[in-house]
């Protein structure tokens, strides 16, 4: 795995935070990413609805080679527009938006669409924080620690926020939201004891 | 009466990032140091003018003048028209087949059209509510 750079993390909190603050959510509550995107002002195209445009190039994302596209941002200028596969599972829609946003509200430097012979351009890096960022937006730390408050299965906490059992796996990993909460507790019941 | 002006957002957030890139700083360096949301910054790389406040830190922290990017007339941007020229984040396997390339070529001159001609569209409404 790509290293993230020092700082990188604490600096994702704080926008997820702000970002909540923005949206009037407290600090657990689900996000929706859809919102975030409608108070960001970037628009948010599904896939689906440029089976017009791009007749062949749909019909393979949306049903021959599904898995190999989940999102792109596009741009004219500075001014970007999002489009994601929406034949994803609800759950995964939800990250590739996030992840998205996550480029916006990171105002990554975005890179040429496609080289000579297909070739695409790949930036391990921004690629890395905008993952990052994605998760601390719809899991974000108080949520892991709610989630392993209330002892939630990660399907539970899945459908409670809307993303996948795999976003929820990931983010109780990292912030140790399970060994936290664990530890907090048997802390306190040696400090109740008389 | 004299033609309107109007507040060229473009190019002083075109200038920002210049300045941000100069001092070596990423843009959530930017938001701390000028004390500016990072969505206010998102919503400015959207075309979308920044509120009073925020223009007036921004100018204070990029030592940027506003007063020049009053704009008296139309500006003109010169618009990629390849697809190899189109700007992106791609989310999907690198390691796209011949297919799957003509794929996203196709998905990406469609999403591109449709966001010009959006731009364009807004681009005359503001022109006219001026």
């Amino acid at each position: 795995m790509f290293e993230l750079r020092r700082g990188f993390k604490s600096e994702a909190n704080e926008i997820a935070r702000e970002v909540r603050g923005e949206l009037g959510l407290k600090l657990a509550d689900p996000l929706d990413p859809l919102l975030l995107a409608e108070h960001l002002e970037i628009p948010v195209i599904a896939l689906s609805e440029l089976a017009a445009d791009a007749p062949s190039g749909t019909h393979h994302f949306l049903h021959v080679a599904r898995e190999v596209f989940s999102a792109v941002t596009v741009f004219s200028g500075t001014e970007r527009v999002i489009v994601h596969n929406d034949s994803h599972s609800p759950g995964r829609q939800s990250s590739n938006i996030a992840h998205e946003l996550s480029h916006g509200l990171l105002l990554h430097p975005a890179t040429p669409a496609l080289g000579p012979g297909g070739c695409r351009d790949w930036d391990p890096m921004v690629e890395q924080e905008a993952e990052w960022l994605a998760g601390a937006l719809l899991i974000s730390e108080e949520a892991a620690l709610w989630i392993a408050r209330q002892g939630l299965t990660l399907d539970e906490a899945a459908s409670h926020y809307g993303v996948s059992r795999q976003m929820i796996q990931f983010r109780l990993n990292v912030t140790g939201a399970r060994r936290r909460v664990s530890l907090g507790r048997s802390t306190f019941s040696i400090k109740a004891q008389p | 009466m004299e033609g309107a002006a109007s507040f060229d957002a473009e190019g002083f957030f075109s200038a920002l990032d210049a300045t941000r890139q100069e001092r070596s700083l990423t843009w959530k360096q930017v938001s701390n140091q000028a004390k500016v949301s990072a969505s206010t910054l998102t919503r400015m790389g959207q075309g979308r003018r920044p509120d009073v406040d925020s223009l007036a830190a921004l100018a204070n922290w990029s030592a940027l003048d506003p007063v020049k990017f009053i704009r008296g007339g139309r500006r003109t941007s010169a618009k990629p028209e390849t697809v190899a020229m189109i700007s992106t984040y791609l989310r999907s396997d690198p390691n796209l087949n011949e297919a799957g390339a003509t794929a996203l070529e196709e998905v990406i001159k469609a999403t591109y059209m449709r966001l010009t001609k959006d731009v364009r569209a807004k681009a005359r409404v503001q022109k006219r509510s001026e």
